[in-house]
């Protein structure tokens, strides 16, 4: 299985990776919507995690984006914007899951686990 | 004191609980309190001025007519630096030379979103904010350097002095918020932003 882990902080795509790559998904990472946009449509990932507040494109506007491709992939959104907004439209863009940063890493795993095993 | 300064400490002590809870090893974040300062006292009353620190900073954007903005700046001495990414990266991740920065863009988007989100609940409107900026220098060139981001800057800024005590170990830190002259610190703030 293929996950795109999108941040824009080195940091948290390293604490992402670290989570979920010994559990023998396949990685890749974006540092921002843009970059995100143009990975998904050419790796075509299983499952993103999308932050939300990111320079260049933001992660609402590169799922938006994603979704224009008629995209079914999976999404976890990792975010510290915890507001009704940003949340409402993360859901009407068909999101799996909305995790609050800082997370816990098993919350993480079993997000992404629940978002996969879905039919 | 204003509710408006009142609010804005409120949101710094909701960011500091968060900031606070990244951390692996005992990282306590006290908000000691603050003060609102005129710009023009600024140069002389600011407090470590001449102290080197690593800041991050945030624009807090109110999803208003006007769009009023804030600067959310956070500040560590930056001895403090090496310590803190430890504690929140651990030290497998902190070997890479270019963790400690992104650490400290990370404290700064979720002390930013926590006050953010704290703000947005109280006043009833969405509030946004800006990817993070990293800024290394004297704090007060820093505040300088936020201040000229602003077009039209308000005639004051609030302060807030915290504490942050890492394995023991006690580090200076300080915030400051700036704003745009459609938001008031001294008097309601939820009039100024929300024009009622």
């Amino acid at each position: 299985m293929k996950i795109l882990i999108v941040d824009d902080a080195l940091f948290m795509r390293a604490m992402l990776r670290k989570a979920l790559e010994p559990l023998g998904y396949e990685i890749r990472e974006a540092e921002n919507g843009l970059q995100a946009v143009a990975i998904a449509e050419e790796w075509k990932p299983d499952l993103i995690t999308m932050d939300i507040v990111m320079p260049e494109m933001d992660g609402l506007h590169a799922l938006a984006e994603i979704r224009r491709s008629a995209s079914q992939v999976r999404v976890v959104m990792v975010t510290a914007v915890e507001q009704r907004e940003p949340m409402q439209e993360a859901m009407r863009l068909g999101i799996s899951d909305f995790i609050v940063k800082p997370f816990d890493e098993n919350r993480v795993i079993s997000a992404v686990d629940r978002a996969l095993s879905r039919p | 004191m204003s509710n408006g300064f009142l609010l804005l400490t409120d949101g710094m002590r909701h960011a500091a609980r968060r900031l606070a809870s990244m951390a692996k090893h005992r990282l306590r974040i006290r908000v000691m309190g603050g003060r609102i300062l005129p710009l023009a006292q600024v140069a002389t009353d600011l407090g470590d001025a001449d102290r080197d620190m690593c800041a991050v900073v945030v624009a807090v954007i109110f999803d208003q007519p006007q769009r009023p903005e804030l600067r959310f700046v956070i500040g560590v001495e930056r001895s403090a630096l090496r310590p803190l990414t430890v504690a929140i990266a651990g030290e497998d991740l902190a070997s890479d030379p270019r963790m400690a920065t992104s650490v400290l863009q990370e404290l700064g988007n979720i002390g930013a979103s926590a006050m953010s989100n704290h703000l947005a609940t109280q006043l009833g409107c969405t509030v946004r904010i800006s990817a993070p900026d990293v800024v290394e220098d004297r704090w007060g060139a820093v505040a300088s350097a936020v201040l000229g981001s602003f077009r039209d800057p308000a005639d004051e800024m609030a302060t807030l002095s915290t504490e942050f005590t890492l394995d023991g170990r006690r580090f200076a830190g300080a915030a400051i918020l700036m704003a745009d002259r459609n938001v008031e610190f001294s008097n309601s703030l939820s009039s100024s932003i929300l024009g009622v």
